[in-house]
């Protein structure tokens, strides 16, 4: 393990993983406040069980695997969901589609819970909601961390750091705020870490498939740039279109 | 409860798919572009430095045309 792989691989996680804590953030705010926080943080907890068993599964099995078909078979699910995350954040920048905003979750998830009585002690409707966020957000989450920490020897601590860092991150912020972490420039976030999971994804695709990148571990940094100009001309070029619509009669 | 759970199984499950596919056409182009670029071009008698970049710059092409069909596929 080196810094090249260890400090992006840590932040790449941390990013990750602050976008979609984030998000479920929201939600189990919305529930706590509605129906009782009890049942909010049960099922937010019991899902956070779970998600941690799948990693404390997944990460020893991958290493009984050759790393050559690991490094293909991570490389390719980053690659989907990192161009997946990177085409998304350029179509947001360039105002194709909206950007993400926590407040109108918030006031959706709310909206969405009222009408009856929250049950006393845990509400069933409050722990399977808070679970089931917990859950969808947290399998990103799961997948990015034994992604990023099993492709490589070594990696897998700095990936669970990062996570781990952005979770106690969001957990403060959630009691400090009591409302939904709307100044977080969650676009840019997802930007960065689309850059990140496509440089590593097509770096770990490239060393399984025994293909020599030129000057080693140093290409890395080099695909990362080069995704994120790529990115950068895809958001250019939707802005042109974008325009060229609005001019039109 | 049952109910409840199988629902969240379900959308647990939808998720899992969207999280790498949420445009087929794009997902389809980035495997296919592996495939191509992982059996192909360690064969194609290039110098050894030359793969890596094009296997990249295949990839970067996607993104863009990708970025521009997702333009086109909602009136711009």
């Amino acid at each position: 393990m080196n810094f090249v792989h260890a400090g992006p691989t840590l932040l790449a996680a941390f990013l990750a993983s602050l976008v979609e804590f984030v998000e479920a953030l929201t939600v189990v705010l919305a529930v706590g406040a509605m129906r009782g926080w009890a049942g909010a943080l049960a099922g937010s907890g019991g899902a956070s069980l779970l998600l941690l068993l799948l990693v404390a599964g997944l990460g020893p099995l991958l290493t009984a695997i050759p790393l050559a078909i690991v490094q293909i078979f991570l490389g390719v699910l980053l690659l989907l969901l990192g161009m997946r995350w990177l085409r998304k954040a350029a179509l947001r920048s360039a105002g194709i589609i909206p950007l993400h905003d926590e407040e109108a979750l918030y006031a959706e998830s709310r909206a969405s819970l009222a009408g009856g009585a929250a049950a006393r002690g845990i509400d069933g409707l409050a722990f399977s909601t808070a679970f089931k966020i917990t859950m969808i957000e947290g399998i990103e989450v799961v997948f990015i961390v034994v992604a990023m920490g099993g492709a490589g020897p070594g990696l897998l601590w700095p990936a669970a750091a990062g996570a781990a860092a952005a979770f106690l991150l969001v957990i403060l912020l959630g009691i400090l705020l009591r409302r939904p972490v709307s100044t977080i420039p969650e676009n840019i976030l997802k930007f960065v870490v689309g850059v990140l999971l496509c440089g590593f994804g097509t770096f770990w695709v490239g060393e399984g498939g025994g293909i020599a990148w030129p000057g080693g571990d140093l290409s890395l940094p080099a695909l990362c740039l080069g995704f994120l100009l790529a990115a950068l001309l895809s958001v250019r070029l939707a802005e042109q279109r974008l325009g060229r619509r609005r001019i039109a009669p | 409860m049952s109910g409840r759970l199988s629902a969240i199984l379900h959308a647990v499950q939808v998720e899992t798919w969207a999280l790498f596919v949420d445009d087929g056409v794009f997902a389809g182009a980035i495997l296919a572009w592996l495939v191509l670029g992982l059996i192909g071009l360690p064969r194609a008698g290039l110098p050894p430095w030359l793969p890596g970049p094009l296997l990249f710059a295949g990839l970067a092409v996607i993104l863009v045309a990708g970025a521009l069909r997702a333009c086109r596929k909602r009136g711009f």
